[in-house]
């Protein structure tokens, strides 16, 4: 009978319609056929028929009651819904049964799934994803290696150019269609000012075409246009996360005034979402203005008594400059175009180079990822990639062997059920509904601690992008733990369809099927392959903790411990006797504040990574670069500044108040510069510096570190600031008696009585600036050490299972072992030395596992051998504590087997 | 049961359904089923029950509808009834049924 399209569409109304109704609509149906039977009865006892008879033929004549009930809902409703219901139904009530067995399950799939997500999403923003602008693809850094004789950086110096080159860049544009500049305002934050209270943001100058080049939307307002660079413009445009955390996404705040520095700027927009600057070094830009000119407002915040600024200097290398490349141009074709020009702009003010100076190159660096600061990444990244994958691994082996075990007990219901008359189909669907529901708990909970973990990575290495679990990294997870619920599914109802059912139900508990005894010998393979893993990450996150412990361990040269550093930057460009005074009367102020023992500052805070780097030149002569093997490096510093920072001074003296500009210019020098180029001369009396800022060296002082923990001893100088040609912004710091974060609001309130306009620049103690130096690998560590005890873990959990089922096995065996006479002590060295066994195995595989993965440990140590004995014992002790914990209560169950119990069972 | 045939024979059972509540007017579900025994002569072999998926089926397609009402011997049960679409698709599928069977006859003929 043939059935139009609307006949089609009324069914399916009326059978959605019925699944709100089931129950009405069962009640009808009982009733209705009830209804037929007695109409059916009625007419049969008046043909003459008895009741029972009339009843009998009544349903005779129906056919099955049930049958037709059967088949009559499946008409009603949707079957393949309603199966599915059931299915999961059924499989919720079988994993209830076995709450252990789910729960294992789960949290090894979501511990795993997890893992993974939060370090590929933090690997993905770090090394893969490009900036959230349009057509990132074309968009490059300009990177050279090499300066030119004469000229001199600010930054990194391998991303600095000049004025020149920018203007000389664009007078050409037939391969890049946009060249862009960027500038930060200061070596880290710069103090703003909106309203009363003043406070520290990350700010950038840049040209005019930044927004439009890069394609970044504004929120809101209005971007830079090129006339603002041209003019100068007090005008900015604000991140959306400064706009989010300081202004709560308030739109009035466009149009209103922000000081920078003291200089009144007017709020043009705000940047799109997500949009955090272009810093190759993944800190966010929270503040951008154009390119400024005014004395306020210099290059990365050093003033300049000269009058210098990017426009007048073009052989101070301050600018950033990114380029977009026209599109199809590829990055080969852009550089060998650019290449020249940048050369010849360069030697165009800084002269030809001497004969023998290496060449400059320039490179283009994708703008993606962290630029070239990826590379700081990519070894610790990678490594903890290789980790995840281990443990990954030891978990799904985990959860393969939980399920084989499982279906190895289910063997029987399986039986039963087909005995009984149960399709294959349905046992599978049934399977692969329990699977399905691990697999989806474990995702969703997984999920949630990929969040969190990825929130704490970001946390703990102090990335400022956004890091968010990527959702292709989610999608990619969601298709593995498909693929793995299918597999699962799959798996168990082979053993339960190719074993025989009669078979299996003739055997017993105890003397189990063929299928039992291969997949015991398989466990025990794997379990051996777990110890091993298990063994390289043990190894792994023993050699990464003792690195931490040796970074931690390093002698700084100061109790950096007990002294507090905070930033005191005067705004505008107060003259050099106005900001000699202001900070004379600071230092003057703090000293005489309770808890302070002294106080001294210093331009460049040691262990923020900054330093001043020039040629060495001692008594006129001066020594050759050589790739930075004669580099000097410097600081300004105040009186007292060795002996508040607890450096020794082994000769001569401290630098002092009465080291003024009139004096002779002074300088002291360490150890290392003392040993190195003068020998068994004393240093003292002699000088450094070229004629114009020759300086006579007054003291020696112990080596210590000045940029970051693990740098290697170098020479190193130090200047009296009040012997400068301009007075730099400088770093307080104050030896405390007590811990020194508390002496903050006194120190906040003595700042703002002498000026209320002045943000205290980032304070901290001036150990923890060292300590982030090693963020990362004191984050790989931290991991590593999880991971470790994590796969130590589940390798316990595996293990403990299958050593159980063994014992659970041999019951009847063990019984008649202490019929016979067997000591209670016997039985248990007999579950031990079954653990030790598989251990003594896994280790002589795991040992060379982990010797050849050192290799790729070797970038990230620190004063430690990848060799290192420790740790391989520590790997070795470690596998061999999880058999013997792991043992344990197999062994304590098998001493206590009653006997008489275990073999009345067989 | 093969599922081939039970088609074939849905089919059938449908119009017999639907030409019973013609002739008869509102009818319950075991006077559908003894009337189609009845017209066909006993020469059908009919399970009573596979009256109600069919019935079932016309009331989805909105062809007949249903509602409670009393049976001659006092009993509540439900009755079915042609609705206007209904009434409508008799004619399209007696047409239907009609050169369906004069084909087969054909073909039976030929056979012959």
């Amino acid at each position: 009978m043939s059935s139009s399209p609307m006949d089609s569409l009324r069914s399916l109304a009326s059978r959605c319609v019925s699944l709100f109704r089931r129950r009405r609509l069962d009640a009808d149906l009982d009733e209705e056929l009830l209804a037929h039977i007695d109409l059916a009865t009625a007419e049969n006892i008046n043909k003459g028929m008895l009741l029972a008879e009339a009843r009998n033929a009544a349903l005779r004549a129906f056919g099955g009651v049930t049958q037709t009930r059967e088949n009559y809902c499946e008409r009603r409703g949707f079957p393949l819904l309603q199966h599915l219901v059931r299915d999961l139904r059924f499989a919720l009530r079988q994993l209830h049964k076995s709450p252990g067995f789910a729960f294992a399950a789960v949290l090894t799939l979501a511990l795993g799934i997890g893992a993974n997500t939060a370090i590929f999403s933090v690997m993905n923003a770090v090394l893969l994803r490009t900036l959230p602008v349009h057509d990132p693809r074309q968009l490059f850094y300009l990177t050279h290696e090499n300066m030119p004789d004469k000229t001199g950086s600010t930054g990194d110096s391998r991303y600095s150019s000049g004025i020149n080159i920018y203007n000389r860049l664009r007078e050409d544009q037939s391969v890049v269609s946009d060249i862009i500049a960027y500038i930060p305002l200061s070596l880290t934050k710069t103090a703003v000012r909106f309203g009363d209270l003043p406070e520290e943001a990350r700010t950038d100058e840049v040209s005019g075409n930044f927004f439009s080049a890069l394609g970044v939307p504004m929120a809101a307002g209005l971007p830079f246009a090129s006339a603002d660079e041209v003019n100068h413009s007090s005008v900015a445009v604000i991140s959306f996360s400064y706009w989010t955390a300081r202004f709560n996404r308030d739109p009035g705040v466009v149009g209103k005034t922000i000081f920078v520095r003291g200089v009144p700027f007017t709020i043009l927009g705000v940047a799109a979402p997500h949009f955090y600057g272009v810093e190759s070094d993944g800190s966010a830009t929270d503040l951008w203005i154009p390119l400024q000119t005014r004395p306020e407002l210099p290059a990365w915040g050093i003033p300049d008594a000269t009058g210098r600024t990017i426009y007048n200097a073009p052989n101070w290398w301050a600018m950033m400059l990114m380029v977009r490349l026209k599109p199809g141009t590829t990055a080969k074709q852009g550089a060998s175009h650019l290449s020249p020009i940048y050369s010849h702009a360069s030697y165009e003010t800084a002269g030809q180079p001497n004969p023998g100076s290496p060449p400059l190159e320039l490179q283009l660096v994708p703008a993606r990822g962290l630029g070239t600061s990826s590379k700081d990444y990519d070894a610790p990244l990678h490594v903890l990639m290789g980790m995840v994958v281990l443990v990954l691994v030891i978990a799904c082996v985990n959860i393969v062997m939980l399920l084989a075990a499982r279906n190895s007990v289910r063997e029987r219901e399986f039986a039963v059920r087909l005995a009984l008359g149960a399709g294959r189909g349905s046992l599978f669907r049934q399977l692969l509904a329990e699977s399905l529901i691990l697999v989806t708990a474990g995702v969703a909970l997984g999920w949630l601690f990929a969040i969190e973990a990825t929130r704490l990575l970001a946390q703990w290495s102090k990335l400022e992008i956004s890091l968010t679990p990527d959702s292709a990294v989610l999608a990619f997870t969601l298709l593995v733990s498909a693929l793995v619920a299918l597999l699962l599914g799959l798996a168990p109802l082979r053993t339960a369809t190719s074993v025989p059912v009669g078979l299996t139900l003739k055997s017993s508990s105890s003397t189990q099927s063929t299928a039992g005894r291969s997949h015991a010998y398989s466990s025990r393979v794997l379990i051996t392959m777990q110890m091993a893993l298990c063994c390289v990450l043990l190894f792994a996150s023993g050699l990464l903790v003792r690195t931490l412990l040796n970074y931690r361990q390093t002698d700084l040269g100061m109790h950096a411990d007990s002294v507090l550093a905070f930033g005191a930057h005067p705004l505008g460009s107060p003259a050099y006797s106005t900001k000699v005074a202001f900070y004379r009367l600071l230092l003057e102020r703090l000293r005489s504040l309770p808890g302070v023992r002294s106080a001294t500052m210093a331009e460049l805070r040691p262990g923020t990574g900054w330093s001043d780097n020039n040629n060495l030149t001692i008594d006129g002569r001066v020594y050759p670069w050589e790739h930075g093997k004669n580099m000097l490096r410097s600081n300004s510093v105040a009186r007292d500044f060795f002996h508040t920072l607890g450096i020794p001074i082994l000769a001569g003296r401290d630098i002092l108040d009465s080291d003024t500009k009139s004096a002779s210019r002074v300088t002291v020098i360490n150890q290392t510069l003392a040993d190195r180029y003068f020998g068994r001369v004393d240093p003292i009396g002699h000088y450094l510096g070229d004629a114009k800022q020759r300086a006579r060296i007054v003291g020696i002082v112990r080596d210590s570190k000045y940029t970051s923990t693990d740098e290697e001893k170098m020479p190193m100088s130090w200047y009296s600031y009040q012997q400068s040609d301009s007075i730099s912004d400088m770093d307080i710091e104050l030896e405390t008696t007590a811990n020194p974060i508390s002496l903050l609001p006194a120190v906040q309130h003595i700042v703002k009585e002498i000026d209320p306009g002045i943000p205290l620049g980032s304070p901290q103690v001036l150990s923890s600036g060292f300590e982030e130096t090693y963020l990362m690998p004191a984050l790989v560590a931290r991991l590593a050490l999880f991971f470790g005890g994590l796969a130590a873990l589940l390798v316990a959990i595996g293990l403990y299972g299958t050593l159980a089922y063994r014992v659970n096995r041999r019951t009847v065996e063990i019984g008649v072992r202490l019929a016979l006479g067997a000591q209670r002590a016997q039985l248990q060295w007999m579950v031990l030395r079954d653990s030790l066994f598989l251990v003594t195995v896994g280790i002589a595989v795991g040992l060379p596992l982990a010797w050849l993965a050192s290799r790729w440990l070797a970038s990230m140590m620190y004063r430690l051998s990848v060799h290192d004995p420790f740790s391989y014992a520590a790997a070795v002790g470690g596998v061999t504590v999880v058999s013997i914990a792991a043992a344990v209560i197999p062994a304590h169950r098998a001493a206590s087997v009653d006997p008489m119990r275990a073999l009345r069972t067989e | 049961m093969g599922e081939n045939k039970s088609d074939v024979l849905q089919g059938t059972l449908d119009l017999m359904v639907l030409k019973t509540l013609e002739a008869m007017g509102p009818l319950h579900g075991y006077g559908v089923a003894r009337r189609i025994e009845q017209v066909s002569g006993d020469a059908l072999s009919l399970n009573q029950g596979t009256i109600y998926p069919a019935l079932l089926r016309l009331e989805q397609r909105g062809w007949v509808k249903s509602e409670w009402g009393t049976s001659e011997t006092n009993r509540r049960a439900k009755f079915y009834s042609l609705s206007r679409i209904g009434r409508k698709k008799i004619e399209e599928e007696t047409e239907n049924w009609e050169r369906i069977a004069a084909t087969m006859a054909r073909f039976l003929a030929q056979a012959n």
